[in-house]
């Protein structure tokens, strides 16, 4: 008897802006002696995008390094074979926006697996499809981001509500914190107040002007960025240059 | 009366009919010239120079004439001159049609247009122009014919797009027509007059790849370098004879490609230089954005064109034959020919540094497998980074990086020898149970057995880091002390107890263990930074470069067995820090999959797949050609370690490829395209 391994992420349907959370699990069917487990150095998180033919992204989240005085040194953990008992179980819980985070931060889709390098035979989970969908709930989300202490986070944050809300005025990520503080409230404000109730592109990859957008997918998820959708009469020259200059990225 | 006598029949002579057929020299019929058989007949020819006589056979005086037409060879000057055979024999049984040949004053003139490999050339407008420009158009032999004209002299012009005149020797091309005057005296002959043009056959816009499988690949050279030169070469086919070739002016321009980098992040606009003079074709034009040479007589013609030093910029290079510079009027416009060449700007990663632990069967991390190029270039790929695995080095394998430093004494628990002593006559034996100091320093659980004698004490000759507990047979009347070998009693055995069981009984403080054990796991740590010292400077490399070794330590290898110690096993709760985690001295401590030590990575055999791949691009990365990964003062470390934690450029190496979040976007940094 061995020990079955499994893993998921939840949430199972997730938002552009959700934080992800993927679970490995290894349970013993029986006795299960030198059964490798999440804590071995050899595990490995792979990240392939659906459709493409790109090399998947590869994070070892058992292995580290850190600054000696002479130098740097890699490490990684001790263990990670452990005797089971039958119906035993271990878990590893990894936030995959902390270890993918330009990916996680995108709408796409992507296939996650994992694999014990080194178990014998090596075992290779299967796949877990993570559907990244996009709608207007999404700026809520990503909101909190625009404080994230990763400063390429922020950015990468704040150009997604850009493009989603055809705004740029709110916020500066260069900003000291307290700043960044008091443009997220008033973009939120605005995303409340008004932006909200703008027709919603799902099919767009920005924020548009003077169109009917098509009906929501029932589920309403994107599978684009998405957009509001602006009468360009109620906009300034400026703020319509602002929506033109997203066709350009 | 008698009738009358029948004078005998005469018969009648037998006719023969002769067909005559008269032409001029080019074959064309002539009507209304005369073909007489003196006394016999006489008759014109028909508009198709035809005419037949009949006639008896025999032999008759023929002649054949026209007004103002000669025979061939006319005379000089020209005059009527009639063909006549007197001895004109007409068999019985007839002839085959009879041709003579009459010509007028005139010359039949054609002209063939050819290039200078006399290849005809079709299409050509030729002008007779002192003829009453007439003007006729080459059939697809390159020949135009003209019929017959009064002979004389002949300014003839001959026209095409894009063709032109035969230059002078060490003459450029030029567009235009060619004129030539040509005297035409053959009278009654065909005259071809043959009239050479330059035609502009190919343009051929080549250059030698540097990695053939990637023809549109061009490389950076070294890094500081500010531009990525690439030998271009142009073949322009206009013939100037066998083997030759009429020089033709070359435009240069090119179109560099949508997403390419901005001057102001490292990129090139045109305010910056393109072009550059190659060996001895002269370069015009500036070489900014156009530039301009003129090919040799082999028809070649060199030039360097200068690409941005920013990986994955893309430029369409154009070699072109303008009208403009070749047409004399100044009118024209447009291209004659051109060719177009795609470049992509790539940067060559050539990865020398490879050293591999390696003394016989015995073998560190094989570096030559590890960093093959299907392991490394598709990290590299997206940034357009080119990268090769040179030849590695080998050097003396050693186990270990550092073998295990032993504890010294001031390093080890204080221990103790125990003593025992009885209250009066007493032989009985007495046992010591404990934790046992071998000369090394190293423990082990085990006794050692004492005989009393008496009231004199005796001791144990081991020491012992802990005491567990003394045993003895009993005896009613004796009493058993227990010192540490000199000093007051600690414990005792009192009558008729068989032992005392301690607590145990230990020598020494955890505090003051974990400080000594401490302080021999510091001296390990410098004995494998000696150790690294010393290899790095054994291997005495310039530059970044990977180690491939067995092992750091045996308490870094990360193996269940090896480097367990027993130098500190009476005190289990003790805990030394190594590398930022707690560990029992006599544990493993950290595992330790490999180091960096100045500009020497060292990678072990405890790392796994996937994690050596992700250390081998990393230290490659560090080797390649880049701007700064982060700037000054960001939050980790150096500015040759990229802030995203994600990134293999990261410090610790977070995946397996370059990241693309902004600002660092490591992608761009290794392309060259500064912040």
């Amino acid at each position: 008897m061995g020990a079955i391994y499994s893993a998921s992420v939840s949430p199972d349907k997730p938002w552009l802006g959700d934080r992800m959370n993927l679970t490995l699990r290894c349970k013993a069917q029986g006795p299960a002696p030198h059964t490798m487990t999440f804590d071995h150095p050899s595990l490995v998180l792979e990240l392939a995008t659906v459709g493409s033919t790109d090399e998947p992204i590869v994070h070892t989240p058992n292995q580290w390094s850190l600054m000696r005085e002479d130098g740097l040194v890699r490490l990684q953990t001790n263990g990670g074979v452990e005797d089971l008992k039958s119906g035993e179980e271990r878990t590893r819980t990894v936030d995959l926006l902390n270890i993918f985070p330009s990916q996680m931060m995108s709408v796409a889709t992507y296939e996650l697996t994992f694999i014990l390098e080194e178990a014998q035979p090596p075992v290779r989970s299967a796949p877990v499809r993570i559907e990244i969908g996009s709608g207007p709930h999404s700026v809520t989300l990503l909101f909190p981001f625009l404080n994230h202490e990763n400063h390429g986070l922020r950015l990468h944050a704040q150009n997604l509500l850009t493009r989603m809300t055809g705004q740029t005025g709110f916020y500066n990520a260069e900003a000291d914190a307290a700043e960044r503080e008091a443009g997220i409230a008033r973009w939120r404000h605005w995303w409340e107040t008004e932006g909200s109730a703008l027709p919603w592109d799902y099919e767009a990859s920005h924020a548009t002007m003077d169109h009917a957008p098509k009906a929501p997918p029932p589920d309403r998820r994107g599978k684009r960025l998405g957009g509001v959708v602006y009468q360009s009469a109620s906009l300034s020259e400026a703020q319509k240059a602002a929506i033109q200059a997203l066709d350009d990225g | 009366m008698a009738p009358p006598k029948k004078s005998p029949a005469v018969p009648a002579a037998k006719l023969v009919a002769i067909t005559f057929h008269v032409q001029d020299p080019i074959s064309q019929p002539i009507n209304g010239a005369t073909v007489e058989l003196v006394g016999v007949a006489s008759r014109t020819t028909d508009p198709q120079g035809n005419v037949t006589l009949k006639v008896p056979a025999g032999t008759f005086d023929l002649k054949v004439r026209k007004a103002a037409h000669s025979t061939l060879p006319p005379s000089v000057p020209f005059k009527d001159q009639e063909f006549r055979n007197s001895t004109f024999v007409v068999p019985a049984a007839g002839l085959p049609t009879q041709v003579f040949t009459l010509t007028t004053n005139v010359v039949f003139v054609a002209v063939q247009v050819v290039d200078p490999l006399a290849v005809g050339i079709p299409g050509v407008e030729v002008e007779l122009a002192n003829l009453g420009f007439i003007k006729r158009n080459t059939d697809r032999f390159g020949i135009a014919m003209f019929g017959a004209q009064p002979p004389g002299s002949l300014d003839i012009k001959a026209r095409k797009t894009d063709l032109g005149p035969f230059p002078a020797p060490g003459g450029v091309f030029t567009l235009g027509e060619q004129r030539q005057p040509r005297s035409h005296t053959n009278v009654g002959a065909l005259q071809t007059f043959v009239i050479e043009m330059a035609t502009i056959k190919g343009l051929t816009l080549s250059a030698v790849a540097t990695n053939p499988s990637f023809p549109q690949r061009i490389f950076k050279g070294a890094a500081g370098t500010t531009d990525t030169d690439k030998d271009l070469t142009v073949a322009v086919d206009c013939p100037a004879g066998a083997g030759k070739h009429i020089p033709v002016k070359v435009d240069f321009t090119f179109t560099s490609e949508a997403g390419n980098a901005p001057k102001a992040k490292g990129g090139k606009d045109n305010t910056d230089v393109h072009f550059a003079q190659s060996g001895a074709f002269a370069m015009t034009g500036g070489g900014l954005t156009t530039a301009q040479i003129t090919t040799d007589a082999a028809g070649q013609g060199k030039i360097v064109f200068k690409a941005s030093v920013t990986s994955g910029d893309g430029y369409v290079v154009r070699a072109a034959i303008n009208r403009p510079p070749h047409d004399p009027t100044g009118t024209l416009r447009g291209e004659i020919r051109h060719d177009d060449k795609r470049f992509e700007v790539w940067k060559r990663l050539d990865y020398n540094n490879l050293f591999r632990m390696k003394t016989g069967a015995s073998i560190g991390v094989d570096v030559n497998a590890l960093c093959v190029e299907a392991n490394i270039q598709p990290a590299y790929t997206p940034c357009f980074t080119e990268y090769h695995k040179g030849a590695v080095h080998d050097i003396a394998f050693q186990e270990f990086i550092s073998n295990l430093v032993p504890p010294t004494a001031a390093q080890l628990p204080i221990s103790s020898r125990i003593g025992v002593r009885s209250n009066g006559p007493d032989t009985r034996a007495v046992t010591v149970h404990g934790l046992k100091v071998a000369a090394d320093g190293s423990t082990s659980v085990g006794t050692e057995v004492l005989t009393l004698s008496g009231t004199s004490g005796r001791s144990t000759t081991s020491e012992f880091q802990r005491v567990d507990r003394v045993t003895v047979a009993a005896d009613p009347a004796r009493t058993i002390s227990i010192d540490l070998s000199t000093g007051p009693p600690i414990a005792t055995i009192g009558p008729g107890a068989t032992s005392h069981v301690f607590a145990p009984l230990l020598f020494d403080t955890a505090a003051a263990v974990k400080t000594k054990a401490q302080s021999w796991c510091d001296a390990n740590e410098a004995a494998v930074t000696a150790g690294a010292t010393a290899l790095r400077t054994a291997i005495g490399a310039v530059g970044f470069h990977l180690v491939g070794a067995a092992f750091d330590h045996p308490k870094h290898d990360g193996r269940p067995t090896s480097g367990i110690t027993t130098f500190y096993a009476a005190y289990p709760t003790v805990r030394i820090r190594v590398d930022q985690g707690d560990f029992h001295p006599d544990a493993k401590w950290s595992n330790v999959q490999g180091f960096n030590h100045g500009q020497m990575s060292v990678i072990f055999k405890n790392s796994s797949g996937a994690r050596s791949i992700i250390v081998a691009r990393h230290e490659i990365g560090h080797a390649s050609d880049h701007v700064d990964f982060s700037l000054p003062g960001g939050p980790h470390h150096d500015t040759a370690h990229c802030d995203q934690p994600s990134c293999l450029m990261f410090f610790t190496g977070g995946s397996n490829q370059f990241c693309t979040i902004e600002p660092d976007h490591s992608i761009k940094r290794m392309k060259g395209i500064s912040r």
